[in-house]
């Protein structure tokens, strides 16, 4: 009766409902990182090479870390992870669902740190390159940080273990992240670093949301 | 077809400990019953005394220490809290919980979220955020996923807290209903489950002394 595609609008489901609930938040963490990244144009001299787009990855990172600490907490509060769990669908489309919208959530932000790295002298080229390495990076951070999230989820004044925890997993994105994005347009898709961070998230994509779904499963237990 | 209402549950040996801290302690065991279609189940017992645990068991959100759960078919749960948003409108909450219980197509979901909205009776309320609503309307509208599509068990943690008579009586009806339709029932609540259904005799769980059980 409930196939794949039952299972697809349960997905659909959840990522609309997220994404209405966080339109209608204080989408405070997009202002921080728009003032962090204005910030930066400010303190840096007015002569001063093109920013180094592994700034850039450290803000955007620093931005996604702090949103991603409350991100099942309200859900396990308020009883609505019990009641998904007693419906046929797997928790882990349920998981899947909520951090895709948190992605979708943040391309405003991850538009704005490309045209803010064009504005400050870099090239069509190179901020290209940018922001198509922060589309799969952000993605794979956003995934992988769901694990931590998931595990801290039933602990009040988790942020700051949560942070600790996630942290760990920013590096390897940050360090192939920053490293492509400082190739040119033409170099990027068949460098090494770039293909590193796609074969991240093809691998965050696939254990994640297992991973988390394991850790809710444990939390409600 | 898993929304068969022939189904039937089967709870064999069944024990729970107090929490991961307190593993040594079990909140019941040895607990094993069965309900067939048409009968409820009344767990009660005093203030942690596990009733909430074993409908989290029951209904496979939790997983026992000791024992099984039979039961393979599709059920509504509503537990102690809501599981509502503050931040949607009765509306689009309703309109969310269709979705997820397998409505397609504006149609359908609008019709179902209509329906269960005025048996919640917040049609005049419909835009109002849900964190604007009192404790009794929120508990109508977290009940109001029991009429959104027919499951042949219902699995309710204290159903009637904070609802008025009005809203008392329509649930205690729409629980007559079900157990009529051949639906099966488990309430926890302080003793007061017992009025639910006048006359549909209940097998009885009192969560006690360790073990008291069926």
């Amino acid at each position: 009766m409930i196939g794949f595609f039952g299972f697809f609008g349960f997905f659909l489901a959840v990522l609309s409902r997220d994404l209405r609930v966080m339109a209608r938040g204080s989408g405070s963490a997009t202002l921080f990182a728009l003032s962090a990244l204005l910030a930066l144009a400010l303190a840096r001299a007015p002569d001063a090479a093109p920013e180094d787009p592994g700034l850039i990855w450290l803000i955007i990172l620093l931005t996604l870390l702090p949103a991603m600490d409350r991100l099942f907490a309200e859900e396990i509060a308020d009883g609505a992870c019990a009641l998904i769990m007693t419906l046929p669908a797997p928790l882990e489309f349920f998981i899947l669902a909520k951090l895709l919208a948190r992605w979708i959530a943040a391309q405003p932000l991850l538009l704005a740190a490309a045209l803010f790295s064009l504005s400050l002298g870099s090239s069509f080229s190179q901020s290209a390159a940018l922001y198509f390495c922060l589309l799969p990076g952000a993605l794979a951070a956003i995934l992988l940080g769901g694990l931590p999230a998931a595990l801290t989820a039933r602990l009040s004044r988790a942020g700051a273990l949560t942070a600790f925890l996630t942290a760990p997993f920013f590096l390897p994105l940050l360090i192939f992240g920053s490293a492509a994005s400082r190739l040119s347009w033409d170099l990027l898709f068949s460098a090494p670093s770039f293909l590193l961070l796609l074969a991240l998230l093809c691998l965050s994509l696939a254990l994640a949301p297992i991973a988390a779904a394991a850790a809710l499963r444990n939390a409600l237990a | 077809m898993p929304n068969d209402y022939a189904k039937r549950l089967r709870a064999e040996n069944l024990a729970c400990a107090a929490g991961r801290l307190d593993a040594g302690r079990l909140l019941f065991e040895n607990l094993t019953f069965a309900l067939l279609p048409g009968e409820r189940l009344d767990v009660s017992g005093r203030n942690g005394s596990g009733k909430t645990t074993l409908l989290a068991v029951l209904a496979g959100i939790r997983a026992a220490s000791q024992g099984r759960v039979h039961y393979d078919g599709l059920l509504h749960y509503v537990g102690h809290e809501n599981a509502l948003c503050d931040a949607l409108s009765c509306e689009e909450t309703l309109a969310f919980w269709a979705r997820l219980y397998g409505a397609r197509g504006r149609d359908e979901i609008s019709e179902i979220a209509e329906k269960s909205l005025a048996f919640a009776d917040l049609l005049s309320l419909r835009r109002s955020a849900v964190g604007f609503l009192s404790a009794g309307q929120k508990r109508r509208l977290a009940l109001s996923r029991l009429v959104m599509t027919p499951r042949p068990l219902w699995i309710l943690d204290e159903a009637e807290q904070s609802l008025d008579h009005e809203a008392r009586d329509k649930l205690r009806a729409l629980i007559r209903r079900h157990l009529a339709r051949g639906g099966m029932l488990i309430a926890a609540g302080h003793g007061k489950t017992a009025s639910a259904a006048k006359g549909i005799p209940a097998k009885r769980v009192f969560l006690g002394e360790r073990g008291e059980g069926a």
